[in-house]
């Protein structure tokens, strides 16, 4: 019995150490790499000695396995933008641009179309009124679209430096995407027009957004694969 | 030639894991131990356990508990599908990486002839 404390206390002793030594770790990730180093000691320990290990046999196993100062070596690669920050990260300044514009655009469209589907539709020289405002918004939309993409190349160049490449790839992507789905429905659903019967019209109009889903997911990946694809030496800065 | 070495080390840890996981699920201790064979790797428990973790919690690992016959229970870890897609990723790389580098050195070392 006296054995047995000794050996749960020697094993508590060292993780503790190691719980010391991963400080930038967040609590969870503590919380499983102890949790598996303890497993891995009472595996090594009923592999060596069976079921009554010894405070000696314990002793013998920690001194075959690494120091809790070698946890400390090799941290985690940043999870979060906090993390990321802390470790000289920062994020791609296109990128942020291209968000902040494809944001603006966005919400910026539908306010307009909204706003000339509602309020101006008895009122058609009214729109005239809101066509600068919407030239202006096309043109941030154009604008994210262009640094969403140079976002990608600048994240690829930097080497781990820079980060922020899922939004890089969001903006690049955002208005392409909805032009191509657009024009993909209006074209499939012209064709679901010359079905004859109409309640086979409304299944290919639903196979139509299917397609249309479906496309824009295969290109979203592809994109998102060739973003994140090695980086050819020629590519970096 | 160490750092070179350790930064490759470092590089190539994350591939042998899912790599090994690719082959079906297992836990910590015999992960550690069948890595442990690649000599030339020098992997130890203080790498492959903050690893183990990281790759769950970027979603290419997954785990389930089961008891194990001394100590806290044991976490089977097994390829998630996005796991699954990124090992196949790394292993065309890989092949790629190994037959370019291959002739690469086979044509330096005719030249050098």
């Amino acid at each position: 019995m006296e054995q047995s404390r000794q050996v749960t206390h020697t094993i508590s002793a060292y993780l503790e150490r190691i719980a010391a030594e991963l400080g930038n770790v967040s609590a969870d990730e503590k919380d499983t790499i102890l949790q598996e180093v303890e497993s891995h000691i009472y595996d090594a320990l009923h592999t060596r000695c069976g079921d009554a290990p010894s405070v000696e046999d314990l002793k013998l196993i920690l001194a075959g396995m690494d120091s809790p100062e070698s946890y400390c070596r090799d941290q985690a690669p940043a999870a979060t933008i906090t993390d990321a920050v802390a470790e000289g990260q920062r994020f791609c300044r296109y990128t942020i641009v291209a968000g902040a514009l494809g944001a603006l655009s966005l919400t910026g469209i539908i306010l307009i179309l909204a706003l000339v589907r509602t309020v101006f539709q008895h009122v058609g020289d009214g729109q005239l009124a809101v066509a600068p405002l919407m030239f202006l918004f096309v043109l941030a939309a154009i604008a994210s679209t262009v640094l969403g993409l140079v976002g990608i190349s600048a994240i690829r160049a930097s080497r781990g430096r820079l980060i922020g490449m899922p939004l890089a790839v969001a903006m690049s992507l955002l208005y392409p995407i909805i032009a191509l789905s657009y024009a993909l429905v209006q074209a499939l659903y012209s064709l679901c027009v010359l079905l004859p019967p109409h309640t086979w019209r409304s299944v290919a109009a639903g196979v139509a957004w299917l397609i249309t889903i479906a496309v824009d997911i295969f290109i979203i990946r592809a994109v998102w694969r060739w973003a994140t694809r090695p980086v050819a030496t020629d590519e970096l800065m | 030639m160490n750092v070179w070495i350790t930064q490759l080390r470092k590089g190539l840890l994350e591939f042998c894991v899912l790599s090994l996981l690719a082959k079906g699920e297992n836990y910590g201790y015999e992960i550690v131990a069948n890595l442990k064979n690649i000599e030339v790797l020098a992997i130890t428990e203080s790498t492959v356990y903050p690893i183990l973790t990281r790759l769950c919690k970027d979603g290419y690992l997954k785990f389930r508990l089961a008891a194990s016959p001394q100590g806290p229970p044991r976490r089977y870890f097994s390829l998630t599908v996005l796991g699954r897609h990124r090992v196949r990723e790394m292993g065309e790389y890989w092949d790629d990486l190994k037959v370019s580098i291959e002739r690469l050195r086979g044509t330096n070392s005719e030249g050098g002839k």
